[in-house]
């Protein structure tokens, strides 16, 4: 064989061998690229979806204060222009407590996401924790004394509190106080002493540097704890319309509507299954307490208006979760929504 | 010794060294040409969401009008997650920087910084027009 031969076959290899190498190294390369380009493809096509839900108000535009399902899902306002600014009776839809609420079937028709799974859940931006710490007697009236701490995402706020006691169908409204930049505050409630086993307080608290940073809190008395859900007992209001169950209506004596800066007593008809809601002004969440007395013991039984914080759709605990959390208002106060949506399908 | 003097193929062999070499070096530059990551653009969008809804009815213009850098602040700050660095800017009509501090809740970040700017109008007589910028950036 020839020494030229020889060196060809020689070169020829080491071109191969580097045809070779470089192909497996262009595959892995480009796998990774089109990995990452479907990572982001994904990415957008999810959040064009949760935009579209946000941004959307759905059809009808009024499905929230309608009975039937929506035909699209979207939360939007229908008549607000602007974005991110939704309607209080659709994020009430979304709770169990309402009496049209949507299931989560409901919710992936509507939203024509049949094969991604889909959850909502809204919060509170600014979260109150209401402790009893002591309490002392005087005359026929008992002290409680509480510390409130208000926390925005884990860091201490400094906030105005409004305080309201409900008890044996009267209120009290304690002074509000403000809140260090410790984000705690220690208020004294006064409460009858024969009604202290019914009580109910709520405590309104609101950020310092913004009003539309409202949230609301409710301790009950008779457990000793801060509840952290509504009655199951009164169903969430629907167009400013509290529809009362036949087996509550009965009961009740009266009722109110409480807001950070505002009280009013229910025009409410004995017996009657509707009771209209105000509309008040502030920027605030609505807290509607109906006050009544079942054979002969007096009950609280309260709801809020929307319904938050709230938590529906899939389960994500052993599956892929897209998290897409937008900062939202809905009637003019700050709230927190995160929309989780599954994996594509293959 | 024949094969000692013969050195035509070696050529060849310098060849496919410097061919192979320039295969691998044009491969090597391909992965510095990537798209954008996710985390970018959804801070981009993130940004875009803060300042729509903080500035509904014209909230934020009204801060600027009145000056309020703290609450400008503490309202961005209680918004945006713990883990998200942000400075904000406030430029007027002639791009003059308004703020005589910085709004941010951090010094200097490392990685990635997006940054979205968002008009705002004064809803006040004097109807002046604000240019916010908004960078973030993911805390490590």
């Amino acid at each position: 064989m020839p020494a030229s031969s020889f060196d060809t076959f020689f070169a020829c290899t080491i071109l191969v061998a580097a045809a070779l190498v470089g192909t497996a190294f262009l595959v892995s390369t480009m796998q990774a690229r089109i990995d990452g380009t479907q990572d982001i493809n994904k990415g957008s096509y999810l959040k064009a979806i949760a935009d579209h839900i946000i941004t959307n108000p759905g059809s009808p535009i009024d499905w929230g204060i309608s009975s039937t399902n929506p035909l699209d899902f979207g939360l939007a306002a229908s008549e607000s222009t602007a974005p991110y600014d939704l309607d209080v009776d659709k994020i009430t839809r979304l709770s169990n407590l309402s009496n049209q609420s949507l299931s989560t079937f409901d919710l992936a028709t509507s939203a024509k996401l049949n094969n991604i799974a889909f959850g909502i859940s809204v919060s509170q931006i600014m979260t109150l924790a209401i402790e009893q710490t002591s309490n002392y007697t005087s005359g026929n009236e008992i002290f409680v004394n509480f510390t409130v701490s208000t926390v925005i995402d884990s860091k201490p706020a400094s906030a105005n509190l409004h305080c309201y006691v409900i008890a044996g169908g009267y209120v009290d409204t304690v002074n509000g106080s403000s809140s260090s930049s410790s984000g705690v505050s220690f208020i004294a409630v006064p409460v009858h002493g024969s009604s202290v086993d019914n009580a109910l307080l709520l405590i309104f608290a609101q950020a310092s540097f913004d009003d539309r940073i409202t949230s609301y809190g409710v301790y009950n008395f008779a457990d000793s704890m801060q509840e952290t859900a509504s009655s199951q007992r009164l169903p969430s209001p629907k167009d400013f319309t509290l529809n009362l169950p036949a087996n509550i209506s009965e009961t009740l004596q009266n009722g109110y509507a409480f807001s950070y800066s505002a009280e009013q007593l229910l025009v409410y008809t004995h017996g009657v299954s509707q009771c209209r809601l105000p509309r008040l002004v502030d920027s605030s969440p609505l807290i509607i307490v109906m006050c009544g007395s079942d054979d002969g013991i007096p009950f609280e039984e309260w709801t809020a208006y929307p319904q938050v914080p709230l938590k529906t759709g899939v389960n994500f605990s052993d599956q892929e979760q897209n998290v897409f959390s937008y900062i939202v208002t809905i009637n003019g106060v700050l709230y927190r929504l995160d929309l989780s949506l599954g994996d594509l399908p293959p | 010794m024949r094969l000692i003097k013969n050195k035509k193929g070696q050529v060849r062999v310098i060849e496919a060294f410097f061919a192979s070499m320039l295969l691998l070096g044009c491969l090597a530059l391909i992965p510095a040409q990537v798209a954008p990551r996710s985390s970018t653009v959804n801070l981009v969008w993130k940004a875009q969401n803060v300042l729509f809804t903080l500035d509904s009815n014209g909230h934020l213009a009204s801060l600027v009008d009145n000056r309020d850098w703290v609450s400008i602040k503490q309202i961005v700050e209680s918004v945006l997650p713990l883990t998200t660095w942000f400075n904000l800017t406030v430029f007027d009509q002639s791009q003059n920087i308004l703020n005589p501090f910085p709004i941010s809740n951090a010094g200097v970040v490392s990685g990635n910084i997006v940054s979205y700017n968002y008009v705002c109008v004064s809803q006040s007589s004097t109807l002046a027009i604000y240019v916010l910028q908004l960078q973030l950036a993911v805390i490590d």
